[in-house]
C-alpha cells in the first residue's frame, strides 16, 4: 500500500453462492487518501457488496481488499477502527435515545469524539433525547452520518445513505458529510443513485457495472473526455463508450474526446453510457465492448 | 475524548441491556415476584396449619384436630400448589427462551448489528457484553423461582429437608436455573445462526425440551448406575426411589422377574413373596443430591457454554442481517 491509497482492492470477485452469477469480478482500485468518490451504479452491480468488503461485513471470493493497508478478512478489529460506516438503512436501535447512540459509539470506540457529533446533531436541531424512532428518516440519517464522523476514523464509508431521502434531506445530509469529510482530511466513499446529488459533493467518479469497474476518473476528466453525439450515425469503435436513449427517448451515444463533434456530456450522461458498455450479456457476463452492448 | 473506564463500560452494558429488554425484563420480572410471594405465601399457609408439626408422628399420638388439619393441609395441596409450581417452573423457561432467541436475531432481523458491528472492533466482545447481563439477570430470575420452589417443596412434605431431599429434582433450586440458563443459550446460538426472531424462538422451544428431556433420560439411567440398596420397599424419605427388589433368606438381592423365576405364585392364596424374603427398595439416598445436583448443573453449564460458544462463532463470521 502505498501512503496516499487509502482504499485497494486487488482483483476482488464475490460470488455469494457457488453456481450463481459473480457480484463483483476483477476489480481493481485504489482510492486516493482525502478524496470523496462516488461509487456509482444500478441495482446488483456490487456496490453495497464492495463497501461491506471493506467493512469485513463480506468476505471476497477471490483477491483482497485494504482498508489503509489493512486487510479487513486478515485483521477485522483494525480495519473496523480505520472506518466509520453509515449502513443504507441508518440501522438505529428503536428503543435508544440519540444520545444513547453516541454514549454506544463511544463505548466501542475510544476515538470516539462525542462532543463534536452532539454538537453536530444540535446545529440540526436533532434533539439529543428523543428516541430513534421518533426520528424522521432524515434525521436518523444524519445520527447515523454523525457517528460515522465522530469515530474520527480516516476511512468513512457511506453505503446509499440518501436512497430513502427527501431532496432537502439529501441536500442537508450531503453538506454535512462534505464539510466535514474535507475539514478532518477522511476519505470518503460515498454510493449513490443519485447522480445529480453526488456531482457536486465528490471529487472522484467510480462506475460499477455488472461487478466490474467500467470508469474510475476524477469528476474533472470524467467530464472533460466524454462527448454526446446523434446514436443512430456510425461512429469509431475505438471512441465509442456506449449508446442509451436520452430522455426523450432518442438514442445517443457517449464517446470518448475532449473535442470534436457532437456536445459535452453531463455526468448522468457519462455514467449512462459506461453502463451501456458494461451491461450484462445473457451468460452473466458483462460485455466491455460499447458497439455490441448496444 | 478520552478512553471510557471499564467500569464505565460495564455499567454502559449494563444500561443498554436494560433499555433493549425493559419489556419483557419487567414483564417477567413482576409475573416471577408475584409467583415467588404467592409460592412463599401458600407455603407459610401450609405450615400454618400445623400438619407435618402435629399429625405426622406416632398415630396414636395424634389430636383429635388432625382429619380437619389433614383435609385443610391437602385442600392448600390440590387447589393452590399445581399452579403455583407449574407456572413457577414454567415462566423461566419462557423467559430464558424469549430473551435468548432474539438476543442477536432481533439485532440481524432489524439490521442494528450493522451499525454495532462497524463501531466494535472485536464481534465476540461485543457477543459477551450484550449475552452476559442478559445469562445473569435469568440466572438471578430462575434461581428465585428455583429457591421458592425449594421452599414450597419443603412445605408440601413436612418432615423432609428440600435440601436433603430429591423430591422435585430438576424443577427447583439450582437445577432448575442451570436448565433456564441452557435453554436461554439455546437461543442465543439459534438466534445468532438463523438470524430470526420466530424461527429461532420455535426451534429453541423444539430443541430445549428435546435436550432437557434426553438429558434428564441419560441422567436418571445413569443415576440407576449409582442406586443403593434400602432395606425399606420405598427408600427413606427423599431418596430417590429406582426400583424395588427383593431379599432373599439367603441375602442376595432379586429382581422382580428373578424372584418369580424361583418361586413362581401359587393360586393358592398364600402370601407371595413367602416368609424370608423382604421387599427392598433401590434407590440414591438423598445424601448424594448435592453431587449429584452438581454434577447436574456443571453438565448444563458446560453445554450451555458450547451452545454460547457457537453463538459466538457464528456472530464473528456471519453476515450482519
Amino acid at each position: 500500500m502505498t501512503a496516499d491509497i487509502a482504499l485497494e482492492a486487488h482483483g476482488i470477485g464475490k460470488r455469494y453462492r457457488r453456481g450463481r452469477p459473480w457480484a463483483l469480478r476483477d476489480v481493481d482500485l485504489a482510492i486516493p487518501a482525502g478524496s470523496i468518490t462516488a461509487l456509482v451504479g444500478p441495482n446488483g452491480a456490487g456496490k453495497s457488496t464492495l463497501i461491506k468488503g471493506y467493512v469485513g461485513f463480506e468476505r471476497p471470493t477471490e483477491g483482497r481488499l485494504l482498508v489503509a493497508g489493512v486487510d479487513p478478512w486478515k485483521d477485522r478489529g483494525a480495519a473496523v477502527r480505520r472506518i466509520g460506516y453509515v449502513p443504507q438503512a441508518a440501522s438505529l436501535y428503536r428503543e435508544l435515545t440519540v444520545s444513547d447512540h453516541l454514549a454506544m459509539a463511544a463505548r466501542w470506540r475510544d476515538s470516539f469524539d462525542r462532543r463534536a457529533a452532539e454538537l453536530r446533531l444540535d446545529q440540526l436541531d436533532i434533539p439529543l433525547d428523543a428516541r430513534a424512532d421518533e426520528l424522521s428518516g432524515g434525521q436518523q440519517a444524519q445520527v447515523g452520518l454523525a457517528i460515522a464522523l465522530g469515530t474520527r476514523a480516516p476511512v468513512l464509508l457511506l453505503d446509499e445513505p440518501l436512497a430513502s431521502l427527501d431532496p432537502l434531506a439529501r441536500r442537508e445530509f450531503l453538506h454535512v458529510m462534505v464539510d466535514a469529510v474535507r475539514a478532518a482530511g477522511t476519505t470518503a466513499l460515498l454510493s449513490s443513485h443519485v447522480i445529480t446529488d453526488i456531482e457536486q459533493a465528490c471529487d472522484r467518479l467510480l462506475v460499477l457495472g455488472g461487478g466490474r469497474t467500467l470508469l474510475d476518473v476524477s469528476m474533472e476528466e470524467a467530464r472533460a473526455v466524454h462527448r454526446v453525439e446523434d446514436g443512430d450515425g456510425p461512429i469509431d469503435a475505438g471512441r465509442l463508450v456506449g449508446r442509451f436513449p436520452d430522455q426523450g427517448g432518442t438514442l445517443v451515444a457517449l464517446v470518448r474526446g475532449e473535442s470534436g463533434p457532437g456536445r459535452p456530456a453531463t455526468l448522468e450522461e457519462v455514467v449512462l453510457g459506461h453502463l451501456a458498455s458494461g451491461r450484462r450479456t445473457r451468460d452473466g457476463e458483462p460485455r466491455m465492448d460499447g458497439e455490441a452492448a448496444a | 475524548m478520552t478512553a471510557i473506564p471499564v467500569r464505565s463500560r460495564a455499567a454502559f452494558d449494563l444500561r443498554l441491556a436494560w433499555r433493549l429488554h425493559r419489556f419483557e425484563l419487567i414483564g417477567f420480572g413482576v409475573l416471577l415476584a408475584f409467583l415467588v410471594a404467592a409460592a412463599i405465601g401458600v407455603a407459610g399457609l401450609l405450615d400454618a396449619t400445623g400438619y407435618g408439626r402435629l399429625c405426622m408422628g406416632d398415630a396414636g399420638a395424634q389430636p383429635p384436630a388432625c382429619e380437619s388439619i389433614g383435609r385443610q393441609f391437602y385442600g392448600y395441596q390440590e387447589s393452590l400448589v399445581p399452579m403455583i409450581q407449574g407456572l413457577l417452573v414454567a415462566v423461566p423457561f419462557l423467559l430464558g427462551a424469549l430473551v435468548g432467541a432474539p438476543l442477536v436475531a432481533r439485532e440481524l432481523e432489524r439490521g442494528t448489528s450493522r451499525l454495532a458491528w462497524s463501531l466494535a472492533p472485536s464481534r465476540v466482545r461485543w457477543f459477551v457484553t450484550r449475552v452476559l447481563p442478559a445469562v445473569v439477570v435469568t440466572l438471578v430470575l430462575a434461581l428465585a423461582a428455583g429457591l421458592a420452589l425449594d421452599r414450597l417443596t419443603g412445605a408440601i412434605e413436612p418432615g423432609t429437608d428440600a435440601a436433603r431431599s430429591f423430591s422435585g429434582f430438576g424443577s427447583r433450586g439450582l437445577v432448575l436455573a442451570a436448565r433456564v440458563v441452557f435453554v436461554l443459550s439455546i437461543g442465543v446460538c439459534l438466534g445468532s445462526l438463523l438470524g430470526r426472531m420466530l424461527p429461532a424462538l420455535i426451534l429453541t422451544a423444539v430443541i430445549g425440551w428435546v435436550g432437557l428431556a434426553g438429558g434428564s433420560y441419560v441422567h436418571s439411567r445413569w443415576l440407576a448406575t449409582e442406586a443403593v440398596i434400602s432395606p425399606t420397599e420405598t427408600g427413606s424419605p427423599g431418596d430417590l426411589f429406582i426400583d424395588q427388589r427383593v431379599k432373599g433368606p439367603d441375602g442376595r438381592i432379586l429382581t422382580w422377574d428373578e424372584t418369580y423365576a424361583q418361586l413362581p405364585p401359587t393360586d393358592d392364596g398364600s402370601v407371595w413373596p413367602p416368609a424370608g424374603y423382604t421387599l427392598v427398595s433401590l434407590v440414591v439416598p438423598a445424601e448424594r443430591l448435592p453431587f449429584v445436583q452438581a454434577r447436574e448443573v456443571a453438565a448444563l453449564a458446560g453445554a450451555s457454554l458450547v451452545f454460547l460458544g457457537t453463538g459466538a462463532a457464528a456472530v464473528r463470521r456471519r453476515r450482519p442481517g
